[in-house]
């Protein structure tokens, strides 16, 4: 890990000082900063860049959301963090936009060390400055504009259920992201990640996706959609491949978290290249041109194009957002080479479903040896099939 | 000849009496047309001689005629002498009554002239109707006024309230249906035209009556005095009993006339409310005072958390160093080598430790970790203090609440202002309610606090606002100050600032209901006073007053519940 920067704003000295000395032990790894107030946090950042601010939300004069905002339109690589006491919704859904990830008072240290380690890891995924600027500086992901009207219109069923509200969540990658981002951050003091959407959307509840809905913020359009990216094609084919996915994981009897975090990596694989595409149209056209069943020319072309494969930008950006951990390393690690370096299983199966997308069936590896063998390949193949066919059969 | 003579003579002289008579005189030929008239006539009718001969009397009538006009007048022989009356017009339009005489003279018998006497009978007539429509009217309006009375004495008899009017005496005159059940009589007549005395009921609401009646004696309404009760299954009523005193149209006193209003549900229904306020406000507080807690939580875990490596570092070392030392040998058995090693691993044994660090942060650690400790149990303390006050009139220390409802509120203010305490030690203990009292010094707060945000908000200022609380003992009175410099208030919200439901708040955001209960809190429960002194840009200062000593005519706890 390089040498980070982490500057800490708060109103009260206590915890500036509480914080500073119970991370002395991060002291060779993290240099740490402290800043009284938002103008004083805004003063140091001029003469010091930083990688990640955890700031508390109400102080006086200018509050965290405040500055978070300005950090992110002066700063956007500098990954934003709150760590407050405030406990109401109606202060942490002002602050979901310049927001990466909200902490709550009292947070244990394993809490906040992790937090901000994750963060920090993330940063070597994408090392481009430029890059890092770029994904920082996302707020809301691109959403097609319907999605808004459906989910007012779901929301507004006098007899609306949970289901109908997962139903619209899942059926858009950039929707679901949000939602479990904005799940995860703390302030719903959750002692662990969500990762499935219903759980999601029962732990928000009807009110807040109501009161979310009609704010516009979350539900809302968010960034335009890049010009030459079908995201209809783009949300069928994520769909496709986290239903294969989870079905493997599900299949395997792997335990119900795996299963979530299998099929919550193959949903977001491809998230990064929304801000990718959109900020660089002519090098998603040179990347369209590569054929898509050939995936490692595709990354090739991603990374001669972007700087980053997809994936990783997708991983950097589910970092940023304090998603865990085994999700962004099953996604950082894709496309996944069967006979690469050891990766878990989560990342095999997401590797799986995503070549099985372009491959009418998948080849074993030559290579025996492997986690993936061809007898588990083979079984994996038959379970995609069984899927398959029961889905044509139902359309 | 002296027969004809004097035939002659009466005659002329009839003619001259007919001529000058008062009275209009015609003579008309037996078919009725007019052959004579005398001036008084033409005056009468507005029709000349000239007019009126020639034609009958009857087609003089041009205008509308009421009454009934005989035939005889249209030329029709009649031989019967008769009158009438009617109402019609001269020529010239101006209506008048008037009485016709008429006498047929006869001559072998027949008919050959008829004598019209006409005179104006309109005073006589208008006067005559004016009596009969007064009588008319007077039997309308006594009718109106039985169904009034009917009406009125249904509205006192349905009327909830007890209702009664007395006498300069003390004797009822009348009482409604609710005061007869209330006083378990069957008929207004077992009561009307008795005093309070002869009834002989020595209940409390009979004392009460007797008592409030006699301070009305002196002129001076008695208006909603409170009385409890226990009814006959023993439970409390809560009555309130106004008192008029009444005087004649001359001013001159002339009995009174009492109300009486049973407010236990109205009461019950307002503790309701009153509790229903309080935990709605603690409910805004929890969020607050979570944080407020959380904070200390946090950098008191981060401490501890410190100070746990910290020993976990200092204790290694200090075990190796105590273990090198038991083991050597003692001083006097030691080579100049063996102090040489001793040193060397005494030295090893330290190394690693940050000793300066450590000796400078350990004791900031443990000193923050108290201070949140110390915060943490303030809070609470206050906050239990605040949600569970003791319940009804007593003696409290008022710097206390003061100090305590700040603490809770305390997340509501910091973020836009300084407060300031400036508390009177002399102030000591007053005879309050206290709950109500704070939640009263709450609100407050909470509004300054608001109006402070506003006007900084409005004018972008960094700078924090100020609130200053102050209590000073002065004679009687323990005055509770509450400053702020927020936005302020023009004069006509100043005046309106204590109703009920008025709020300067956007919708949703207050219900107006603070001020008028801590105006009513102040006033009624504690017959204190609060007043507030603002100008627009020159913030409010909130004035509390209470009675230091209570005093007498301080209500009962159960009486001050029903307001």
């Amino acid at each position: 890990m390089t040498h980070c920067r982490v500057l800490f704003v708060d109103d009260e000295p206590n915890i500036l000082s509480g914080i500073r000395r119970m991370l002395r032990g991060q002291a060779q790894d993290w240099e740490l900063h402290f800043a009284g107030s938002g103008a004083e946090a805004l003063e140091l950042l001029e003469t010091t860049p930083v990688d990640v601010v955890v700031t508390d939300m109400r102080m006086p004069g200018m509050d965290g959301a405040q500055l978070l905002a300005t950090v992110r339109s002066l700063y956007p690589s500098t990954a934003r963090l709150i760590l407050s006491g405030q406990a109401d919704r109606e202060s942490i859904i002002a602050a979901v936009g310049p927001t990466q990830q909200f902490l709550t008072k009292p947070s244990e240290p394993e809490i906040l060390v992790g937090a901000i380690a994750r963060v920090l890891g993330v940063r070597d995924l994408v090392s481009d400055e430029r890059l890092r600027s770029i994904l920082g500086d996302i707020e809301s992901l691109p959403k097609p504009p319907s999605i808004h009207e459906q989910m007012m219109e779901v929301a507004s069923r006098p007899n609306c259920g949970l289901s109908d509200v997962v139903a619209v969540v899942e059926s858009d990658l950039s929707l679901c992201a949000d939602i479990l981002k904005l799940v995860n951050s703390a302030f719903f003091g959750l002692s662990s990640r969500i990762e499935s959407i219903d759980r999601a959307a029962s732990l928000l509840g009807l009110d807040t996706i109501h009161a979310l809905a009609i704010s516009g913020k979350v539900f809302g359009v968010g960034a335009p959609v890049p010009r030459n990216l079908d995201l209809a094609q783009l949300r069928n084919n994520s769909m496709r491949i986290a239903g294969l996915a989870r079905t493997i994981a599900s299949k395997e009897g792997w335990p119900r978290e795996t299963v979530s975090q299998t099929f919550l990596t193959a949903l977001l694989r491809d998230l990064g290249l929304l801000v990718l595409a959109a900020n660089d149209p002519d090098g998603y056209e040179t990347v369209k041109q590569v054929p898509q069943e050939d995936i490692w020319a595709v990354s090739q072309a991603e990374i001669a194009a972007f700087g980053c494969t997809v994936p990783e930008a997708s991983a950097y950006l589910l970092g940023l957002w304090g998603f865990a951990e085994p999700v962004i390393q099953a996604m950082a690690c894709q496309p996944a080479q069967i006979a690469g370096p050891p990766v878990s299983a989560v990342a095999h199966a997401v590797g799986f479903a995503h070549r099985r997308l372009h491959q009418r069936v998948v080849q074993p590896e030559s290579d025996a040896t492997s986690w993936l063998d061809p007898i588990r390949t083979a079984r994996w193949n038959d379970l995609c099939a069984e899927l398959e066919e029961s889905v044509s059969e139902s359309t | 000849m002296s027969s004809t003579l004097s035939a002659h003579t009466d005659a002329a002289l009839l003619a001259l009496v007919a001529l000058h008579t008062d009275h209009a005189v015609v003579i008309t030929d037996a078919d009725g047309v007019i052959e004579w008239v005398n001036d008084a006539f033409c005056e009468l009718t507005g029709y000349s001689a000239d007019e009126a001969i020639g034609v009958t009397r009857g087609s003089l009538f041009t205008h509308t005629v009421s009454g009934t006009v005989s035939a005889a007048l249209g030329g029709e022989p009649s031989d019967q002498p008769h009158n009438m009356e009617l109402l019609t017009r001269s020529k010239q339009g101006r209506p008048y009554w008037t009485a016709i005489e008429v006498r047929p003279v006869l001559v072998d018998g027949a008919v050959s002239r008829l004598i019209l006497l006409e005179s104006d009978v309109s005073a006589t007539q208008v006067a005559e109707h004016q009596l009969l429509e007064a009588s008319r009217r007077a039997e309308l309006l006594a009718a109106e006024l039985s169904t009034e009375k009917s009406l009125l004495s249904g509205v006192i008899s349905s009327i909830p309230h007890l209702v009664y009017w007395k006498d300069l005496f003390g004797r009822y005159r009348g009482v409604n249906a609710a005061f007869l059940a209330e006083r378990g009589f069957a008929e207004a007549d077992d009561v009307v035209g008795r005093t309070e005395w002869d009834l002989a009921s020595d209940n409390a609401f009979s004392r009460e009556l007797r008592a409030v009646e006699t301070a009305a004696r002196d002129g001076e309404p008695v208006i909603d005095h409170h009385i409890t009760m226990l009814d006959a299954d023993g439970k409390t009523r809560s009555l309130l009993l106004s008192v008029l005193p009444q005087r004649d149209v001359h001013g001159v006193p002339d009995g009174l006339i009492g109300v009486g209003a049973d407010v236990t549900h109205i009461a019950e229904l307002e503790r309701t409310v009153a509790q229903t306020n309080r935990l709605e406000s603690i409910g805004q507080l929890a969020a607050g005072i979570a944080h407020e807690i959380n904070t200390p939580v946090q950098f008191v875990s981060d401490n501890a958390r410190f100070l746990g490596d910290a020993f976990g570092e200092l204790l290694p070392a200090l075990q190796r160093v105590t273990a090198t030392l038991s083991a050597e040998p003692a001083a006097a058995d030691q080579s100049p080598a063996d102090a040489v090693r001793l040193l060397t691993e005494l030295r090893a044994a330290l190394a690693g430790v940050e000793l300066t660090f450590l000796a400078a942060e350990i004791p900031n650690a443990i000193a923050e970790s108290q201070e949140g400790l110390g915060r943490i149990t303030q809070i609470v303390r206050a906050m239990k203090d605040f949600s569970h006050p003791g319940s009804g009139l007593m003696e409290t220390d008022i710097n206390r609440a003061v100090e305590s409802t700040v603490q809770v509120s305390r997340n509501e203010w910091k973020y836009v202002a300084e407060l300031n305490l400036d508390l009177d030690p002399e102030v000591g203990l007053v005879p309050c309610f206290e709950g109500e009292l704070k939640q009263v010094i709450l609100n407050i707060i909470v509004n300054a606090s608001h109006s402070i945000a506003a006007r900084r908000e409005a004018a972008g200022a960094t700078e924090l606002g100020t609130i200053t609380l102050r209590t000073e003992r002065c004679d009687d009175l323990v005055k509770i100050t509450i400053r702020d410099n927020g936005t302020g208030m023009d004069e006509e919200t100043r005046r309106k600032i204590f109703d009920p439901f008025f709020t300067t708040k956007e919708v949703g955001k207050g219900t107006g209901q603070g001020l008028s209960m801590a105006h009513n809190t102040i006033v009624t429960k504690h017959g204190g006073q609060i007043d507030v002194l603002s100008a627009p840009g020159r913030g409010a200062t909130f004035v509390l007053m209470l009675p230091a000593h209570g005093g007498a005519d301080s209500p009962t706890e159960e009486e001050s519940m029903l307001v």
